[in-house]
């Protein structure tokens, strides 16, 4: 039977072929024999053509954790759709959320203020470290502060509301969920 | 044997309650956690005789808590206090009033806490001392008086000025700082201004206050400290050094003793002045000095004193065998150091990694979550320092650490070959973590060389990916049969259909019923 994954965001489509007591995978155009060597708890051993292979794993909600030889990897049936892009709609739009429990330590523009991308609007401190939160590219007016300064807020708090300034190439909604940059 | 006390409250959580809670126990003393409501069921929770709640959360309203923490330990009986590193180990105040309870503080006086605690007054004490520090500025000679932290501290003009003297680049630091926070490095006169501000708003904010001070930038410097233990009759030691220049964003990642920048000279003299600065502070009980050495000249210099046991306390205690926990114990239980200078002898080589969940592909910032699989390493010489099992979930709340992992061997190349046979056996899936960035920087040819300097990984690492996302074929397959196993194990009664789109068999059938892999596994 043949399956697509996808491996740490690496899509592959790996064909599992039962013979006896070993499998045939074919990955691409390596074809893999498996044999099991054996089981436990969060812990699979494989040989694979005659190598073995000794791993951590765990099921998450749709997929697996694998973690071998220092690295974890996550995986999941590749989606046939593309990857989804999370949506920010209705009341919210156009508003940045935090990506942490954190504490405000800092807000760097006034309501109205007219911001270009990449401008520090935000400086939040989760676990010893500051992070600043920065405009999207483009250009911006901030509509609304939604938090004030020494305010403690939650995961996906909403920030405060962006409205778009002129021709942006970049809508809000198409950007990746903010990430803090390192401060120091 | 016999302590002064025999209960003591651990006024902290994660790896380093646990540490203290084992030290306890073994001491035959019985032990007191705290814990906020994050941490209820926290390894270090589990482990104690008692617990008590102090909180919401948020480390101010709970683990920072000096009035929660006092009532715990009058409600528990608890007779001596040990704050761990972090939140109030270095809060002169706590210290103070965990005395004034008439409880035992294992740790130094409020006194040392408070005069290493002041940046600029340590600077100052440390010069009077003949200890050589960082040329900098820290104010106008004689208005840094100890205590009173915020006194005589230069005001922008007063630094600005006195930078153009300095020259650059120049390190802006917090006076009543520590952990890189409120530090900048500036360049250029041009940067100084805004660095100056940035300094400020952090170290108010994370401490409360936002005197400033300036020291040359030494680059590419190597950091090492030296572990110092006194007594309360004054006697002090060094218990040898700790190479702590692998460092992201301030903050050491991997540290190792003996260091392979140090002979016997310099090491030597070194001690020495570590030994003096602790005396100058009237030190007792576990402390680190720590200091900056230029490789080029071999110059060193004082940086700080921290008044508390220290994150890569394991590294000390492997090479040197003297367990650091359970002697500040019977120092604050009142007893003589044990030993004296010249009974303490280093023996193999010690490296620890602190094995973080955090993200160096997104700027090392903080992961969380639950330890969906976690599985430690194990074998001859190698010891882990962790706050979590499986299952326990990494908070972001709090620093983090997920583990410290260490290893000592005959040798540094055999420590560091068992190193990273140490990081390989790891396994941590759920939080990203800097567990393969660990495993590469020891790979580093500067590693082996032990070139290695503060800003190393910055100048080295930028731009670093994992390379998870290169599977090889043989992985792929794994995770296909892994995939399979998954399904089944979140529905065991039958084929699934994990992405919802209507498959005939989800991803458990072909691994179902008369396949092999089934067989041979318990529900």
């Amino acid at each position: 039977m043949k399956r697509r994954i996808s491996l740490a965001g690496t899509e592959a489509e790996v064909e599992l072929l039962r013979e006896g007591e070993a499998w045939t995978a074919r990955v691409g155009e390596t074809s893999l024999r498996v044999e099991r060597i054996g089981e436990r708890e969060g812990e699979l051993c494989l040989r694979i053509n005659g190598r073995q292979l000794q791993l951590q794993w765990a099921p998450d909600e749709g997929g697996a954790w694998i973690c071998q030889g220092g690295r974890s990897y996550r995986v999941e049936a590749a989606r046939k759709t593309g990857p989804r892009r999370r949506e920010l709609a209705g009341p919210g739009e156009g508003a940045l959320r935090s990506p942490m429990p954190a504490l405000v330590v800092a807000i760097e523009v006034a309501e109205g203020e007219e911001v270009e991308g990449g401008r520090t609007l935000i400086v939040l401190e989760a676990m010893k470290m500051e992070t600043k939160v920065a405009a999207p590219a483009g250009s911006w007016k901030l509509r609304r502060l939604l938090v004030a300064a020494g305010q403690q807020i939650a995961r996906d708090q909403e920030l405060l509301e962006l409205e778009p300034r002129g021709p942006s190439e970049l809508r809000l909604a198409e950007r990746r969920p903010i990430g803090p940059e390192g401060d120091d | 044997m016999a302590f002064a006390f025999s209960k003591v409250l651990v006024a902290n959580r994660g790896e380093i309650a646990v540490r203290i809670i084992r030290a306890c126990r073994e001491a035959g003393l019985g032990t007191v956690a705290v814990y906020s409501d994050a941490d209820s069921a926290a390894m270090h929770v589990r482990m104690a005789d008692e617990a008590y709640r102090l909180g919401p959360a948020p480390s101010a309203e709970s683990y920072l808590s000096i009035a929660k923490i006092l009532e715990v330990a009058r409600l528990s009986g608890a007779e001596a206090v040990h704050p761990g590193y972090g939140f109030l180990s270095e809060n002169a105040a706590f210290a103070e009033a965990v005395r004034a309870a008439g409880l035992a503080f294992i740790g130094p006086s409020p006194e040392a806490i408070r005069a290493m605690g002041d940046k600029a007054a340590a600077r100052a004490a440390m010069e009077a001392a003949g200890v050589p520090v960082v040329p900098g500025y820290h104010g106008r000679p004689g208005v840094e008086a100890l205590g009173g932290v915020s006194r005589g501290a230069p005001d922008d003009a007063e630094l600005l000025a006195a930078a153009a003297g300095l020259g650059y680049p120049l390190l802006v630091k917090a006076r009543a700082g520590g952990g890189g926070r409120g530090m900048r490095v500036v360049r250029e006169a041009g940067e100084l201004p805004a660095a100056l501000v940035a300094a400020r708003r952090e170290a108010l904010h994370a401490f409360g206050d936002g005197s400033l001070l300036l020291e040359r930038y030494i680059a590419r410097a190597h950091h090492v400290e030296f572990q110092v233990f006194g007594d309360s009759a004054g006697r002090v030691v060094h218990l040898l050094e700790r190479e702590c220049s692998v460092q992201r964003r301030h903050q050491k990642i991997i540290e190792e003793s003996p260091s392979p920048l140090l002979d016997d000279g310099l090491r030597k003299r070194m001690g020495d002045a570590a030994v003096k600065a602790a005396k100058t502070a009237g030190y007792s009980n576990a402390g680190t000095v720590e200091f900056i050495v230029d490789p080029e000249t071999r110059e060193f210099y004082f940086l700080e004193m921290n008044t508390r046991l220290q994150v890569e306390h394991p590294v000390t205690e492997l090479v040197t065998g003297i367990d650091l926990v359970r002697l500040q114990i019977r120092v604050a239980s009142g007893e003589a150091l044990p030993f004296a200078q010249e009974d303490i002898r280093g023996r193999g080589h010690a490296i620890e990694c602190r094995l973080y969940a955090e993200d160096p592909e997104r700027g090392f910032m903080p992961s969380s979550g639950p330890l969906l699989r976690y599985v430690e390493p194990a074998g001859p010489g190698i010891r882990v320092d962790s706050g979590f099992a499986e299952g326990d979930a990494i908070d972001l709340h709090y620093d983090p650490l997920v583990a410290k992992i260490s290893c000592l061997a005959e040798d540094r190349q055999a420590a560091l070959a068992r190193m990273r046979g140490a990081l390989s056996g790891t396994a941590v899936a759920g939080p990203t973590t800097n567990l393969e960035f660990l495993l590469e920087v020891l790979e580093a040819p500067d590693f082996a060389k032990a070139t290695m300097h503060t800003t190393w990984i910055e100048e080295n690492m930028g731009g670093w990916k994992s390379k998870s996302g290169e599977p090889s074929p043989e992985l792929l397959a794994a995770a296909a049969i892994i995939l399979g196993m998954a399904a089944e194990s979140r529905d065991p009664a039958g084929p699934s259909d994990p992405d919802g789109k209507g498959d005939q068999r989800g991803l458990g059938g072909p691994w179902s019923a008369d396949d092999g892999f089934r067989a041979g596994r318990k529900r």
